[in-house]
């Protein structure tokens, strides 16, 4: 399947899915880059008077805008003020779906209003394997298998933190077979906020400020070795031979 | 369906079963249990600040603890197979079984590989 | 760079890690004293390690029966093996029959 491969490297118009066809394809022109508005989507519907071509991508009156835009690529809003507010990274076997998916996800953010840069393809890892065929003896016949890992990176500028939960609920909702999503989110918060974390956390006349606030069960290790430091056998080993405790840290 | 052939009652696994499976899985229960006290006694007896009494006594308790504590009796065996040979990390699988599934397509994202 | 000047800076640079450790929490060992603090500091195993096979809580097709009393299940599996071995002991190639005390051919 040509179409979906294609969709996102190449801009222009999308292929129409008519595999069998051996004769060259015409496709209109499509209209220049700019925002659908009000304002010209009315050009945009309004179809010459042309005889029936089945090789030409013909418009119907009244084709709704949104509709429209799916023949396009994915409009992009302006990044305005470089704050980074969230990562998303696409990790899937294959392509595809992967693409498509990222395709529909850019749709959604232009659609909430969120700045988006990318798709970014990272680096494909490849595993390899290579495997002896048969049970017993014949090493050497082998096989070789092997398995990519393909990554995209979008980046969400700019946005309010509400808009991106509501935009990775739709991702959740309409998430894609085989597409696997992990998101990083960037807020950013006042001075005020962070005052008030350092007052929790640190406390001046301790010795050890980042060992006070621990939680009980932060380190059963060390816990483990207290209490054995601590049973009859082994203070008997700490008090005997020194006469003064020496400390274990 | 009890464990009599352990000192520990461990439940064991669901799938394909194997003595060999059922003994390394009890092994592996076993040092999770007790890696903590493990990781405790070694290190009081590789501290040289502390006395030679107390790094002593550690390591005598370390010898005398059972071999189902220790990380290096356990071996990854074939989840399907019980084999312990050619077993490959990634899918837990031994070389045989990995193909048979692999050709099979029952390995997400895994194909021949051809170049 | 003579061997006073030398240990001169070595002082100073052993003050600065000192003063760093100090500040954010990190061991100060300058003469490298076995205090076995790499034990502390190696990863614990034990929850990889022991999920290496399947869950033993799994729920199996022999438990669906006390979950779900009022439900008739069917194991498919278990059916098909029933009827091989019905269908083996039909043309006479079934398990042979269980002697009693064990086998007493064995020779020398």
């Amino acid at each position: 399947m040509i179409a979906g491969r294609f969709a996102s490297r190449y801009t222009g118009l999308r292929h129409s899915t008519r595999l069998l066809s051996t004769t060259s394809r015409v496709f209109q022109q499509s209209p220049t880059q700019t925002p659908l508005t009000k304002k010209n989507s009315s050009k945009v519907n309004n179809t010459s008077s042309s005889p029936y071509n089945p090789q030409v991508l013909s418009k119907e009156p009244g084709f709704p805008v949104n509709v429209e835009a799916i023949y396009h690529e994915p409009l992009r809003h302006e990044i305005k003020h470089k704050c980074l507010a969230a990562e998303v990274y696409f990790k899937s076997y294959g392509i595809q779906n992967m693409d498509f998916f990222i395709d529909f996800a850019l749709r959604a953010a232009y659609y909430l209003g969120i700045p988006i840069s990318g798709p970014k393809p990272l680096p494909t890892k490849t595993e390899d394997w290579t495997v002896i065929r048969a049970p017993f003896v014949k090493s050497k016949s082998k096989e070789n298998f092997e398995r990519k890992t393909h990554k995209r990176l979008i980046k969400a500028w700019d946005a309010n933190p509400e808009v991106i939960d509501l935009w990775f609920a739709i991702l959740n909702k309409y998430s894609m077979p085989g597409v696997g999503i992990k998101t990083n989110v960037f807020v950013q918060e006042s001075l005020s906020a962070l005052k008030e974390l350092e007052g929790a956390a640190f406390d001046i006349d301790d010795k050890s400020p980042y060992l006070k606030n621990q939680p009980e069960n932060a380190d059963p290790v060390a816990q483990r070795i207290s209490e054995i430091l601590n049973s009859s056998e082994y203070k008997k080993g700490l008090y005997e031979t020194v006469g003064k405790p020496v400390s274990s840290s | 369906m009890g464990n009599f052939r352990f000192p520990i009652k461990v439940k064991n696994p669901v799938g394909f079963l194997n003595t060999r499976i059922i003994r390394d899985n009890f092994k592996r229960q076993q040092v999770a249990d007790h890696e903590v006290t493990v990781t405790a006694l070694k290190f009081i007896s590789r501290n040289t600040l502390l006395p030679a009494r107390v790094r002593l006594e550690a390591q005598l308790q370390l010898a005398t603890m059972p071999n189902y504590t220790r990380e290096a009796q356990i071996k990854n065996r074939c989840v399907e197979s019980g084999n312990s040979h050619s077993v490959n990390r990634a899918f837990r699988l031994c070389r045989q079984q990995f193909r048979e599934r692999a050709r099979g397509g029952d390995l997400p994202g895994v194909k021949k590989g051809v170049w | 760079m003579s061997s006073a000047a030398k240990q001169i800076l070595k002082n100073k640079f052993q003050a600065l890690s000192k003063i760093r450790s100090e500040i954010f929490g990190t061991n100060f060992n300058p003469e490298g004293k076995r205090t076995g603090a790499k034990i502390l500091r190696q990863r614990l195993v034990g929850p990889t390690v022991s999920n290496y096979y399947n869950d033993p809580n799994l729920i199996q097709f022999r438990h669906l029966k006390a979950i779900y009393p009022q439900f008739d299940f069917v194991n498919e599996e278990e059916e098909y093996r029933l009827t091989m071995v019905a269908a083996r002991k039909r043309r006479g190639k079934g398990a042979p029959a269980k002697t009693k005390g064990g086998d007493k051919k064995k020779k020398k």
